[in-house]
C-alpha cells in the first residue's frame, strides 16, 4: 500500500453549461492517508461532488494530477478508469443505486462479475460481505423489497466485495432517518477500524461528520478548511443510547 | 471482461422483466422467419414435385419427331416431313444403338372409349411394350401387351387409372371388352396411378393399345409416328442421342451439313429449364418474405433504443462498479440476439406449422430442407447483431456520471 491513498495536486475542473464555463474545482490539493475517515462538507455547488467524481475515477480533471493508491489516474482512458473503479474503489450513493428487480446477492456480486471472478468465489465473497453488514438472511430478496437502511447496507456490501482501498460515500445517510443513519455510520466506522479501509464521505450534516476523523470543507471550488477530528463520536455508543422501540420508522428512498 | 453465461443471464432477466414488450418485439422476428421458412418450404416443395415428375417421365428419355416439311418456302409444322418415321426406324435404333435401353414407336390420337353405358374421351396410345420402360411406368394390375401382340395388331388394351375411374365405376376392368372407335378391345392390364404432369395434364387419362391395332383403328389421317427412347443411364444420354442422330442420318440419307428431316428432343434440357424456373420462383418468394424479417429487425432496434434510454441509470450503476464499455455493449447485444434467436426458433416452428397447414388446405407439395432451417436460424442471429449493434453502442458510450444522475 502506498503512503497515501489519495494524493491530489492542484486539480481543476470546469464544466460548461451551454457556452458558460463554470469552475467546479480550482486548483485543489489534498492528501488522504491510509485508514483516514474523511468527512467532506460544503454547500451545494461548492465542488465536493466534482471532487468525489475525480478521485472516484468517474471523471477526469482538466489539470493537475491524482495519485490513487500510488497510481496516476488523471489521464487514464475510459477502460482503464473502469478497471480502477472496479479494483480500488467502493461507491455508496445517497439513492443506494441498486439494480431494481434483481436479488440482493446478485447486486452484491456485480463488481466481481466485471472483475471476472468465477461463480463460486463471487457467491462466497458476496455472502461474506452481506454477513458483515448484517443482511445474511435477506440474500434472496429483491433489492426493491428492502427498507432504505437495508438497501444502503446492500450497497455497502457491494462496495466491499472487491476489497477496495477506498470507499467513497456520497451523502449515504441523506435518505435515511436518524437511527438508520447512525447504524450506517457504525458500519463505516467498523470497516474503517477493523478492515482498515479509508472512507471519504460527503455529508451536509455536522452530526454525521462528527463520526469522521477528519473534516474538509469546500466552498466555491476550493478547500476552505481541513482539520483533524481528534475525538470522533462512536456510532456504536450513540446507538446504545437510542431506545430502539422509540426509533421513528425508516423512510425508504 | 465479463463471461458469456453471466451476460446471457442478465439479458434473459431483462427480457423477463418486460415480458409483453419482449414478446411483441419477438413477434416481428417470428413472423419474418416464419414467412421465410414457409415460402422456402412451398418453393422447394414445388421444385421437388417438378423434379420428381420429370424424373418419373425419365430424365434419360429422348423423343424423336419427324421434322417439318417445306412446300415452296412454307414450313408445314411438325410431322409434315417428306419422310416420316417408321416402325423400322424404331427397330433399327433398338438393334444398333448400344447406349439405348428401350425404344417405343408411338402414335397418339384422341378417341372415344365406350364400356356398357359409359363413355369417355381419352388419348389412345399405340405403342410397343418398351413404352412403359421408356416412360418408367408400372402396372397396377394385369399385364402389358407383348411384342407379338404389338406387331400382330391384337385388339388388347391397357387402361390408365382415369379411364378406369370413368368407365368402370368400382367394377374390375380386367378381361372386360371396351370399344374404341367402335372396335372391341379386351382389357389386359391397368397402369399405376401417375397424377398430373408438371404441364398440368392428367397422365392417367390414356389407353395403351398395340401400335398396329391403333393405326388400323384410328381411321382418318394416320397420325405420325414418334419414337420414344431411353438411354441406359442419365450419363449416357448424350451418347445415346448422338448414336440415334447418326443412325437416322444414315437411314434417311441426309448429307453432312444439311438439316435432317427429324428432331431429337431430350428430357434433360426440359428438366433443367423447369428446375431453373422453380429456383427463381423460390428465391422470389423468400426475398418477399425476408422483407418482413427486415421489418422485425427494425422493431428490435426500436425497442432496444427505448430500453437503453430507460435503463440509463442501470448502465451508470454497472459502469460505476467497473463495467467497461465493451461489457455494456456485449450485454445489450446479447439481449438483442437472444430476442432475435428466440424469435427465430419460434418462427421456424411457426413457419413449419404454417406451411404444413398450407400444404393440407391448398394441397400444395411442401418440402423442408435442413439447410433452409439453419439459414433462417443464422439469419435471425445476424438480424439481432445488426439491429442490436447501434443501440448497444449507444449504451456503451454513456458517461457514467451522467448515467448515474439520470432520473
Amino acid at each position: 500500500m502506498a503512503d497515501s491513498i489519495v494524493d491530489a495536486r492542484s486539480i481543476s475542473k470546469t464544466y460548461y453549461i451551454g457556452e458558460v464555463p463554470v469552475a467546479a474545482l480550482r486548483e485543489v490539493s489534498i492528501e488522504i492517508k491510509p485508514r483516514e475517515f474523511v468527512a467532506i462538507m460544503g454547500p451545494s455547488g461548492s465542488g465536493k461532488s466534482t471532487f468525489m467524481n475525480l478521485i472516484g475515477c468517474l471523471d477526469r480533471p482538466d489539470q493537475g494530477s491524482i495519485l490513487l493508491d500510488g497510481e496516476e489516474i488523471a489521464a487514464l482512458d475510459r477502460n482503464a478508469r473502469a478497471d480502477i473503479r472496479n479494483r480500488k474503489i467502493g461507491f455508496v450513493f445517497q439513492s443506494f443505486n441498486l439494480l431494481p428487480r434483481t436479488p440482493v446477492l446478485e447486486n452484491v456480486e456485480l463488481p466481481m462479475l466485471y472483475a471476472g471472478l468465477p461463480t463460486h468465489e463471487r457467491r462466497s465473497r458476496a455472502l461474506d460481505a452481506l454477513n458483515q453488514v448484517g443482511l445474511a438472511t435477506k440474500v434472496h430478496n429483491q433489492s426493491t423489497q428492502l427498507s432504505g437502511g437495508e438497501q444502503q447496507r446492500v450497497a455497502i456490501a457491494r462496495s466491499l466485495v472487491n476489497e477496495p482501498v477506498l470507499i467513497l460515500a456520497d451523502e449515504p445517510t441523506g435518505n435515511l432517518d436518524t437511527r438508520t443513519s447512525v447504524e450506517i455510520m457504525a458500519i463505516f466506522q467498523r470497516l474503517n477500524r477493523e478492515r482498515r479501509i479509508s472512507v471519504v464521505l460527503v455529508t451536509h450534516e455536522s452530526d454525521i461528520a462528527a463520526y469522521a476523523t477528519r473534516e474538509v470543507r469546500f466552498r466555491d471550488g476550493r478547500i476552505v478548511s481541513d482539520r483533524p477530528n481528534a475525538a470522533p463520536a462512536s456510532a456504536d455508543e450513540a446507538l446504545a443510547r437510542m431506545p430502539a422501540a422509540l426509533a421513528p420508522p425508516e423512510v425508504a428512498g | 471482461m465479463i463471461n458469456f453465461s453471466a451476460t446471457s443471464r442478465i439479458a434473459l432477466r431483462a427480457l423477463r422483466t418486460h415480458k409483453l414488450r419482449s414478446l411483441l418485439t419477438m413477434l416481428g422476428i417470428i413472423i419474418g422467419v416464419g414467412a421465410v421458412i414457409a415460402m422456402l418450404a412451398i418453393g422447394q416443395g414445388a421444385s421437388k414435385s417438378v423434379q420428381s415428375q420429370i424424373s418419373a417421365l425419365g430424365s434419360n428419355a429422348l423423343t424423336l419427331f419427324p421434322s417439318f416439311g417445306t412446300t415452296g418456302g412454307v414450313r408445314l409444322g411438325a410431322g409434315t416431313a417428306a419422310r416420316q418415321l417408321t416402325m423400322d426406324d424404331a427397330f433399327a435404333i433398338r438393334n444398333e444403338c448400344p447406349d439405348v435401353l428401350g425404344v417405343a414407336p408411338v402414335v397418339q390420337r384422341g378417341s372415344q372409349a365406350v364400356y356398357g353405358n359409359q363413355n369417355w374421351a381419352t388419348e389412345i396410345t399405340g405403342t410397343t411394350p418398351d413404352y412403359i420402360v421408356v416412360r418408367n411406368w408400372a402396372l397396377s394390375d394385369g399385364r402389358y401387351f407383348t411384342d407379338e401382340e404389338a406387331t400382330g395388331g391384337n385388339k388388347v388394351c391397357v387402361l390408365g387409372q382415369t379411364v378406369v375411374d370413368n368407365l368402370f365405376a368400382g367394377e374390375d376392368p380386367l378381361g372386360a371388352t371396351i370399344r374404341i372407335a367402335n372396335i372391341p378391345f379386351q382389357v389386359v392390364g391397368v397402369l399405376a396411378r401417375r397424377g398430373q404432369s408438371f404441364g398440368g395434364r392428367d397422365q392417367d387419362d390414356e389407353i395403351d393399345v398395340p401400335i398396329i391395332a391403333a393405326m388400323r383403328a384410328l381411321s382418318g389421317r394416320t397420325p405420325f409416328i414418334r419414337i420414344m427412347a431411353s438411354a441406359v443411364s442419365d450419363k449416357r444420354l448424350d451418347a445415346a442421342q448422338t448414336e440415334i442422330t447418326q443412325l437416322m442420318q444414315r437411314r434417311h440419307q441426309i448429307p453432312d451439313g444439311q438439316d435432317p428431316d427429324f428432331q431429337v428432343r431430350n428430357m434433360a434440357d426440359l428438366a433443367s429449364a423447369a428446375q431453373a424456373s422453380s429456383k427463381v420462383f423460390t428465391l422470389l418468394l423468400a426475398s418477399i418474405a425476408s422483407v418482413s424479417l427486415l421489418v422485425g429487425g427494425i422493431g428490435i432496434m426500436n425497442i432496444m433504443l427505448v430500453s437503453v434510454t430507460e435503463r440509463t441509470r442501470e448502465i451508470g450503476i454497472r459502469m460505476a462498479v467497473g463495467a467497461k464499455g465493451s461489457d455494456v455493449l456485449m450485454q445489450f447485444l446479447v439481449e438483442a440476439v437472444v430476442i432475435s434467436l428466440l424469435g427465430g426458433i419460434i418462427g421456424i416452428l411457426f413457419g413449419m406449422g404454417a406451411s404444413k397447414l398450407i400444404g393440407i388446405f391448398a394441397k400444395w407439395p411442401i418440402s423442408f430442407m435442413p439447410s433452409s432451417i439453419v439459414l433462417a436460424f443464422v439469419f435471425s442471429a445476424l438480424v439481432g447483431i445488426f439491429f442490436g449493434f447501434y443501440p448497444a453502442r449507444r449504451a456503451s458510450r454513456l458517461e457514467p456520471i451522467e448515467a448515474l444522475r439520470y432520473e
